[in-house]
């Protein structure tokens, strides 16, 4: 055993005497001002890296799958992010989209209004979907993957996801109904439509799936099962007085605003098994909003029929479990298009630990909740953000930021911080390429009561030149080849 | 907005004194009995004659006036004098370098941590929620400490009421460890560092599935790669040394549970004061900060190990360097050169509560940097005691001095009636002091160090010196193993207080 201060004699390391530090005295109110916190040494470590912590440099990694299953920081899978355009805020999504593909999980952005996700998804290997008068369309009766999964797993959890198929049908065409006419449908045009379905079903070759058309075929014939739940009596004038309504109105449909999107077989159905899926609805025009509700209702019920089947495969034990990640970009429009967006939404934020489902929404300013038509709808729209595990905050107003302080709880100096990358880039100099927003990539990372966690994303090359949001405003010369190919 | 918030007031902290008994001048207490007894004495030997007087004076003078001269922090010529001599006699000896494993003549051919941690062994228990913890037996002077890793969120997003929240649940943590029994000094050591990349890459890399798309690969890899250059990492530990009466014998099993019990309610009040969620350290942990230290460049390596093997199985006869040197200016280990910084003048004036955070702070340019901030606390019955000496010598002072001398008086009655205000309201009194290591790659690269240490220092509003000729204690002294530096100084700090 050494001597205390270290082993004598040569190269043994011995210290002297030491001359200690000076000792100062105070009570303890006085000698915690010397705070050794104040600086944070606390970076979260799980889930795809982001960027660096604004103060302290450490590398933030985060996304609301991993907190949620891995780290437990969320009890919820699912990230709210607000802030003003141009800031980047679809660049971050995309790089989650992208470490959560690397890790397994399929990204599904259903319904990509710009398109923001379209090249990452496509650079992802996966299948993109474009709907859009002339460009491709989604067969609304097709029970999709669901069907399969049925039929494959088969049994009694077969029968079920049969019945849960059969149902998501039937929202789907009701749901469309709705959006045609302005408001909901009747609860007896449900089971009229419910009954038609099921004999239509039931009369369709087994691999072919029905289409519109067909459906007003089985309403005109009106065989005995249809027939019997309009109470009709055998009159056939009673029949065509409780259908008449429903039929005008899918006839609506197939000859109005919606009819070539709809009416004809899928062109591309969603494939689960894609590594990665975006249905591009950026070719319908902005004004067209019916259009708009209806193809986004449209993909999420296909999307999430999708999921639905990949976890019930999964649970037979037919096919690996996988996770799935949905991106709702520019939320206000879809919200402002119909109001059963909202309803799905709002389901969706609810149910999706149950789906094995994470989500992403992307919007500019609670603001956007406000603009919706009614109170409930707004009422809801606000819950999304306080039933969100994860804020994101880019650059936004300080007013905005007091508003979303009201939801998520916000220190002052938080809501200065971002509201100072809101601001606009200095006049001077010179309108160089370096020349960004102070809050381009800059986000606050909120999670419950603890202090926010303020990022600058890093993107990489990779990235850089996959995702362009200003691509319209590049000048000719330097399109890029891949974008002039698609 | 921002009017209101100005108008609000926050609190901020002061009042520290360098604690040293009174004396005539700069003597102290000690050099003014000495003053006296050699004024006595000579002028009992001017009784005999005067050269017997001159005789007894010109020693005495001799040996006081080193008290005389006194650096600002309060060090008198003595002191230096002795660093000074040991310093040669130690470079005389040889002992400035340290070689150990298995070609050395360290017995066991392992490689132990030199110098003050050389007598220091490691052993683990587990707490109440059986998690394990790694006790340091400081074996000369019967020391065990603990050392508990803490993860702060900070207090640069929080309101500045949330951050004095915190700050005072800091003080009232501070308060209760002169509650603590046996406690003999805390330490809080804050490191900070590059990212070495391997706990990124260890998150990201295995996560990528085989089958993942290559261009999510590509993307993935690539950050893994580019990200560590950015990227800096920040530890906190907090460590606290119990001791044991001299020449009482208990056995390790013993202190072991003893230490268990207490570990939940030390760390139970660390989240209020802004500490973040706490957890004690392994034996295992320990080490590895230890053995990182002195050798930074296997910082990546052992990350990497332990997050491939759950653990990377070092062990305390291994945490120490391979080789070290130190010199006068700095410390060479494995493969860094450090200097060691000591405080020598707190904060003048007051201070705001993030006056530290640009020190703390990750500093570019430098490999590792250790903060230490060193705890004494003292027990409540010597504190009433220190605290109402003070406010009599204050009185003292102001009745019986007039002038300029008067205003001073009033203003240390008035920090002194302050100290005992608070004190009676239930805060404890406490010493403490801080080190700063900074860790840098090559011998050329010290002079840089040191201009950040400057501007830090300045920033915090502290003034430090450099450890010169102590830089292999004063290293160790900023790891986060329990060495209390006051334990192992020639003279006892309470004398020390007297000089």
């Amino acid at each position: 055993m050494p001597p205390p201060r270290g082993w004598p004699g040569p190269a043994g390391g011995q210290i002297g005497h030491l001359d200690p530090p000076t000792m100062w005295r105070a009570t303890t109110v006085q000698a915690c001002g010397l705070w050794p916190f104040a600086a944070g040494s606390g970076a979260p470590m799980t889930g795809v890296p982001l960027g660096q912590h604004l103060y302290t440099g450490a590398t933030v990694c985060g996304d609301p799958l991993s907190w949620f299953t891995r780290a437990r920081y969320i009890s919820n899978p699912s990230l709210f992010m607000l802030g003003m355009p141009g800031l980047g805020k679809s660049t971050l999504v995309n790089r989650m989209l992208i470490g959560l593909a690397a890790t397994g999980v399929v990204p599904l952005v259903l319904g990509d209004l710009k398109p923001d996700y379209a090249d990452t998804v496509r650079a992802l290997g996966g299948q993109v979907i474009s709907i859009g008068r002339g460009v491709g369309g989604i067969n609304v009766l097709d029970p999709g993957a669901m069907a399969e999964a049925a039929a494959k797993v088969g049994g009694d959890a077969g029968r079920a996801l049969a019945a849960e198929a059969h149902g998501r049908v039937l929202n789907m065409v009701a749901a469309l109904v709705s959006v045609v006419r302005g408001r909901p449908m009747d609860d007896h045009e449900q089971s009229v439509l419910s009954a038609a379905l099921h004999h239509l079903r039931e009369r369709t070759a087994p691999g072919r799936a029905p289409i519109l058309p067909d459906l007003l075929a089985v309403l005109q014939e009106g065989p005995e099962r249809v027939r019997s739940v309009t109470l009709d009596r055998g009159e056939d004038a009673r029949y065509r007085t409780a259908v008449d309504p429903l039929h005008r109105s899918l006839l609506g449909i197939l000859d109005g605003p919606l009819g070539g999107t709809f009416a004809a077989a899928t062109s591309t159905r969603i494939d689960a098994a894609a590594p990665a899926v975006c249905v591009d609805i950026s070719r319908i025009g902005e004004a067209d909003t019916q259009l708009t509700a209806a193809a986004m209702l449209a993909a999420w019920s296909d999307g999430l029929g999708s999921v639905a089947a990949a976890h019930a495969l999964a649970d037979a034990g037919l096919a690996p479990r996988r996770w799935f990640f949905t991106v709702l970009d520019e939320l206000w429009r879809p919200l402002r298009a119909a109001s059963g967006i909202v309803d799905r939404i709002d389901a969706l934020t609810r149910l999706n630990r149950t789906l094995g489902l994470g989500d992403a929404k992307i919007t500019h300013t609670l603001k956007d909740a406000e603009a919706l038509g009614s109170e409930s709808d707004r009422a809801k729209a606000r819950g999304f953000v306080e039933r969100a595990g994860m804020v994101a905050c880019a650059g936004l107003p300080r007013n905005e930021m007091e508003e979303l302080g009201r939801v998520v709880g916000l220190s002052e100096r938080e809501i200065s911080l971002v509201s100072s990358w809101s601001s606009p880039p200095g006049w001077g100099a010179g309108g160089g390429e370096h020349e960004e927003p102070p809050g381009r990539g800059r986000f606050l990372i909120k999670v419950g009561g603890r202090p926010g966690i303020p990022i600058k994303v890093a993107i990489t090359d990779a990235e850089r030149a996959l995702h362009d949001t200003n691509q319209r405003w590049t000048p000719n010369a330097q399109v890029p080849a891949t974008a002039t190919a698609v | 907005m921002s009017t209101t918030t100005a108008a609000v007031t926050h609190p901020t902290y002061g009042n520290w004194r360098r604690p040293r008994r009174a004396g005539l001048g700069r003597f102290g207490l000690v050099g003014t009995i000495g003053v006296f007894g050699g004024l006595v004495l000579t002028l009992l030997a001017s009784l005999i004659s005067l050269v017997a007087a001159a005789f007894v004076l010109v020693p005495f003078a001799v040996l006081l006036l080193p008290l005389l001269i006194r650096t600002q922090d309060g060090r008198n010529l003595y002191q230096l004098v002795m660093l000074r001599v040991g310093w040669l006699r130690r470079k005389s000896r040889g002992s400035l370098s340290y070689v150990s494993g298995p070609l050395s003549q360290r017995p066991g051919g392992r490689f132990r941590p030199p110098g003050l941690l050389s007598r220091v062994s490691l052993a683990e228990g587990r707490d109440a929620y059986d998690r394990p913890f790694g006790v340091l037996h400081h074996r000369g002077r019967n020391l065990y400490s603990i050392v508990l890793g803490c993860e702060p969120d900070g207090g640069s997003l929080v309101d500045p009421d949330q951050a004095d929240v915190w700050v005072a649940s800091w003080g009232e943590w501070l308060a209760r460890l002169s509650h603590e029994p046996a406690l003999r000094g805390a330490s809080v050591v804050v490191e900070t560092a590059p990212d070495p990349g391997t706990r990124l890459a260890n998150e990201v890399l295995p996560r990528i599935r085989p089958d993942a798309p290559p261009a999510a690969r590509a993307v993935m890899e690539e950050v893994v790669e580019r990200y560590p250059d950015a990227s800096s990492e920040m530890h906190t530990y907090i460590t606290l040394t119990y001791g044991l009466p001299q020449g009482r014998k208990r056995d390790l099993e013993e202190v072991l549970t003893d230490l268990a019990i207490r570990i939940p309610g030390l760390l139970s009040g660390l989240v209020g004061a802004g500490g973040g969620s706490a957890v004690p350290l392994s034996a295992e942990r320990i080490a590895e900060v230890v053995r990182v230290a002195y050798d930074p460049a296997v910082a990546g390596e052992v990350l990497n190990v332990r997050a491939q093997y759950g653990s990377s199985g070092l062990e305390w006869e291994d945490a120490g360097p391979a080789a070290c040197v130190e010199s006068v200016r700095a410390y060479q280990h494995d493969s860094g050169v450090s200097r060691t910084w000591l405080l020598s003048l707190a904060p003048r004036g007051t201070v705001r509560s993030n006056v530290l955070r640009g020190l703390l702070e990750a500093a570019p340019g430098t490999r590792r940097k250790r903060v230490a901030l060193l705890y004494r606390p003292i027990d409540p019955a010597t504190s009433a005691r220190i605290v109402e000496s003070d406010r009599r010598a204050a009185q003292f002072m102001a009745t019986s001095g007039k002038g300029m001398v008067q205003a001073r008086a009033a203003s240390e009655t008035r920090a002194a009636e302050q100290t005992a205000a608070e004190e009676a309201a239930g805060a404890g009194l406490v010493e403490f002091s801080l080190m700063v290591t900074m860790t840098v790659d090559s011998t050329e690269q010290l002079p840089d160090a040191a201009v950040i240490m400057r501007n830090l220092q300045a920033g915090a509003r502290i003034s430090m010196r450099p450890a010169d000729r102590m830089q292999a204690a004063a290293f160790a002294c900023t790891l986060p193993a329990g060495i209390l530096p006051w334990e192992h100084v020639l003279i006892p700090h309470e004398l020390q207080e007297a000089l």
